[in-house]
């Protein structure tokens, strides 16, 4: 219907004819319509566009209003239907040539919808640009990629491709896919070197993945695809299947060696090459060391070490550690392939330790000096594999020279509590003169897994040393020395030595100047005397003998390159001391500076013992403090006021003398200068108590003796706590049946505001000194104490030390003096006191590596 | 008080506090004293923390000459006597 339209365009067109137009131009306008709104629509299929259709119809500019608006969808194809049902409309527009169609809801095609919108009885016409898009995704399946196989190694031949359709198995474009591959076992690697990958779909709904390589392990799995709000992925089944072209080699680590229960130097590392010689990522790679005998292992505590190749194809262990057993023996590395393991050749070496200990005999028709030093090897089970020693009391019992005692394998043992490293050390040798027929025990107090304070523990002498790992070599360093010695004359007096030389020729030969204090001799000290030797290679216990030197014969035993001990092998004299490098440097009086010092008789000397600490005020002086028991000339001096004077050479040769008087006796000490880069005490620790010298007490005959001059770092009280391991050489008046007048003790405790609360050592007693020691003359002991700072001289302490054997406490009155946190001195000084002991407290340090941490604190207990 | 071993000896300027070391009655050669027993003891007076102390180097007891201590004060040890004795009798000398 028109009807409308006519009556009033009618009167509008004649107006405009007749005022507008000439017969020649006129045209009548036609009606015009436009796609107003509702275009570019997408709708998901079977589901209504948001908007409807709009379109605007005019004429000549002017709405035209109650004009028919057809509205037609392709019949076919992707397309749709309005509320009628159909595929078509008819609507008219309103007063402003508006018309706008129903819902237009989509049909069940996806795909681009071309609708047309048309003014009935007229040409023209409007487009209505739609399009149906699928729905979400309901399925998703593998599409390409499934079955495959690779080498283990390799990458696979195609990607993994799956497909993401709707309800109506339409495509869903531009979701993600997840790819994931087993995270262990048989599994792979994407690019991105992990086992996920995540990929968008296209229109075609496909993600595809990027390059799956197959990792070492050979076998079949599934790698899945999902996609959010499916809840079945799709599934690839692949296969990683062995490939005799991978290969696999020992590249770092091998060969190398360790010693028994530390870790090795370098790591195990092995390279994977495919039969291109191509790295190979993404290998397992096993490492495994034997289960038994010499073997190690890995950061994990077992004997395998899983690993996977990087892009380079080498797969690294963790740390390996060596255990307890000696030998060589071969790690394997393994790839599943099966192809030929690559082996690490590693070594296990045993620990040498080189002791030495001084005190007094109790057997062989003792009283007398005991000297022993020597050399033991032992795993790290703690089993003694072998060794030499030399023995010498003086009285002509002694090791035979030049062979000395052999250790013999197999029947000792060092077993140690692994929480405190106190425990006991058995020789068996093939001397019966010494030790309980043949058999030597000592008690041992780790400081730390290269270091122990150590007292003989058998009954057949009571001493004190050192015990230390030793570093061989097959010749002594050509360098400068300074050294002591202590012990007995050929008329059994006290004599000490002290002294510099030089070694050269290859380690063959020494020269230097040496001081003696001899009370079997001459009335004064005779110093600075000339002397030169010869020197044998040392062995395979870094033993050697040093001949023509001093006047004594001499065996040496290596701890490293700055550290020997030496031993007299006379038949009628004997003695024990030490020899340490100097270093490259030369000497002078501004070596000296703030010290601590200790010093002390043999136990056949004139009984005493001296420490204290002093500084430099000016080169070539020096003030402090010390004390002094001299328990044969019963001079004690307490919380004494020293001063005096003091030279050093270039050499390292020089000496010190404490004014006459304010030290009791002790006056004359000769100083033989070392490394200041080496640690007297400790000679294997490198880090602290650093420097200092050797002194030798040269007062004549009724005083010598040697000791250290440690280099004073630290005082505050602070420092003086933490576990200490200590030990002490203790002089006292005879009490039991059979005359002696030594014990000795090692020990260990921790030291907390400064009290040595209940610390427990092992004492040796074969004089039976306390009444309850027992029978054999050993026995364990308790320690307790509490240090009272010096208010005056900061790093030194007194301290009441109660030692309890049983239940037979007793008490000694001690002044300790600290050289720093790690390393103080303590001595035993009291007038009340019918005792003198001096001894070390050293901070422990890690004890994990020392070998037989096997025994507990109760089995410890006796 | 001197470590070691003491006897007391009556002397005509009363009591002496005899100093003997600790080796004197132990080993080779070991002195034997009886109280009353009358010696001859030669060695030094020290005055050791307040109180004056005989310090003997020789014991003579019924004719035996026991050496305590040698020509310096230093104690002699049994081993030591025993390396004096010896050295003495290949010297065919006396101490």
């Amino acid at each position: 219907m028109r009807r409308g339209y006519v009556g009033i365009g009618t009167v509008v067109l004649t107006a405009i004819w007749l005022t507008g137009c000439n017969s020649s131009n006129f045209s009548p306008p036609t009606e015009l319509i436009a796609a107003t709104s509702g275009s570019s629509q997408s709708a998901q299929v079977n589901m209504p566009f948001s908007v409807p259709l709009v379109a605007t119809v005019t004429m000549g500019g002017q709405p035209v209003s109650g004009a028919f608006v057809v509205f037609t969808a392709p019949s076919s194809g992707a397309s749709g239907t309005f509320s009628n049902g159909t595929n078509t409309e008819t609507d008219t527009t309103g007063s402003n040539g508006v018309v706008t169609s129903s819902t237009f809801t989509a049909n069940g095609t996806i795909g681009a919808v071309a609708l047309t919108a048309s003014v009935a009885g007229v040409t023209a016409t409007t487009m209505f640009s739609l399009t149906n898009t699928s729905g979400p995704p309901a399925s998703i399946t593998a599409t390409s990629g499934s079955l495959q196989s690779a080498t283990i190694g390799t990458a696979f031949g195609a990607p993994l491709v799956a497909t993401v359709v709707d309800a109506n198995q339409y495509p869903v474009n531009g979701v993600t896919v997840t790819f994931a591959a087993p995270a262990n076992g048989p599994s792979g690697v994407f690019a991105n070197t992990t086992t996920t990958d995540t990929e968008t779909t296209n229109a075609n709904g496909v993600a595809t993945s990027t390059t799956l390589t197959a990792n070492g392990t050979t076998g079949s799995y599934s790698v899945g695809a999902t996609v959010a709000g499916v809840a079945t992925a799709a599934s690839f089944s692949l296969s990683n299947v062995a490939g005799a072209l991978v290969s696999i080699t020992a590249t770092i680590g091998t060969p190398q060696s360790v010693t028994v229960n530390r870790p090795f130097a370098n790591v195990l590392v092995a390279t994977v090459v495919n039969g291109n010689q191509q790295p190979v990522s993404g290998v397992q790679v096993t490492f495994t060391a034997p289960a038994t005998g010499a073997s190690g292992t890995f950061a994990n505590g077992t004997t395998l070490d899983t690993e996977t190749t990087n892009a380079s194809g080498v797969a690294t262990s963790t740390t390996f550690t060596a255990n307890g057993g000696v030998g060589t023996y071969t790690v394997t590395a393994t790839v599943p392939s099966g192809a030929e393991p690559a082996n690490f050749s590693l070594t296990n070496t045993a620990i040498n330790f080189a002791f030495y200990v001084s005190g007094l005999e109790a057997i062989n028709g003792g009283s007398n000096f005991y000297g022993l030093a020597g050399s033991v090897q032992v795993d790290g089970n703690g089993d003694v594999l072998g060794g030499e020693q030399d023995y010498n009391d003086g009285i002509g019992v002694l090791s035979p020279q030049p062979s000395g005692d052999a250790i013999l394998p197999e029947t000792g043992a060092l077993t140690v509590d692994s929480s405190t490293g106190l425990g006991t050390l058995v020789l068996t040798t093939n001397n019966t003169s010494v030790g309980v027929n043949g058999v030597e025990t000592l008690a041992v107090q780790f400081v730390n897994a290269n270091h122990a304070l150590i007292v003989q523990f058998d009954g057949s002498a009571t001493s004190s040393g050192s015990m230390d790992a030793q570093t061989l070599s097959s010749t002594l360093n050509d360098g400068n020395y300074a050294f002591t010695l202590s012990g007995v004359d050929t008329a059994y007096l006290p004599i000490v030595f002290g002294g510099v030389f030089s070694v050269s020729s290859s380690g063959t030969a020494l020269s230097g100047t040496y001081d003696v204090d001899d009370a079997g001799a001459t009335v004064t000290p005779t110093l600075g005397t000339s002397f030169s030797g010869t020197i044998s290679a040392p062995d395979a216990f870094g033993r050697g003998t040093i001949t023509g030197a001093i006047g004594i014969s001499l065996n040496y035993y290596e701890v490293g390159p700055e550290a020997i001990r030496i031993i007299d092998v006379d038949s009628t004299d004997a003695g024990i001391g030490s020899v340490f490098g100097q270093g490259t440097g030369t000497f002078s009086n501004g070596s000296l500076g703030a010290t601590v010092f200790g010093v002390q008789s043999n136990s056949l000397g004139s009984l005493f013992a001296a420490a204290g600490m002093f500084t430099v005020p000016t080169s070539g002086t020096l003030s402090g403090v010390a004390d002094v028991d001299e328990f044969d000339n019963d001079v004690i001096v307490t919380d004494a006021a020293i001063s005096g004077t003091y030279t050093v050479a270039s050499n390292g040769y020089g000496s010190l003398t404490i004014a006459q008087g304010d030290l009791g006796d002790v006056s004359v000490l000769g100083i033989y200068s070392t490394d200041p880069n080496l640690n007297l005490n400790d000679p294997n620790n490198t880090t602290s108590g650093l420097g200092g010298a050797l002194i030798a007490d040269l007062d004549g005959f009724t005083l010598n003796g040697t000791g250290v001059l440690i280099p004073q770092t630290d005082t505050s009280t602070a420092s003086f706590a933490g576990s200490y391991a200590f030990g002490a050489q203790t002089f006292h008046s005879p009490r039991g049946a059979k005359l002696g007048w030594e014990f000795d003790f090692v020990g260990q405790g921790a030291v907390s505001s400064g009290a040595l609360n209940n610390a427990s050592g092992l004492l040796s007693d074969p004089f039976f000194i306390f009444n309850a020691t027992g029978p054999d003359g050993t026995d364990t002991a308790k320690f307790t104490g509490t240090t009272t700072p010096d208010p005056t001289n900061a790093g030194r302490y007194t301290m009441k030390l109660g030692i309890t054997v049983a239940a037979d406490p007793v008490n000694f009155n001690t002044v300790i003096y600290q050289a720093g946190g790690g390393q103080l001195f303590w001595l035993n000084a009291d007038k009340t006191d019918v005792s003198v002991f001096l001894g070390v407290l050293e901070q422990q340090g890690s004890l994990v590596t020392v070998p037989a941490l096997a025994k507990t604190e109760s089995a410890q207990e006796r | 008080m001197v470590a070691g071993a003491h006897f007391l000896l009556q002397t005509s300027a009363g009591l002496v506090d005899a100093s003997l070391g600790r080796f004197a009655f132990d080993g080779r050669d070991a002195l034997t004293l009886v109280a009353g027993q009358q010696v001859e003891a030669t060695g030094v007076v020290r005055r050791i923390e307040g109180a004056q102390v005989f310090v003997v180097r020789t014991v003579e007891v019924q004719g035996k000459v026991y050496v305590i201590r040698n020509e310096h004060g230093v104690a002699m040890s049994p081993q030591a006597r025993g390396r004096a004795s010896n050295k003495m009798d290949a010297d065919g000398g006396a101490l």
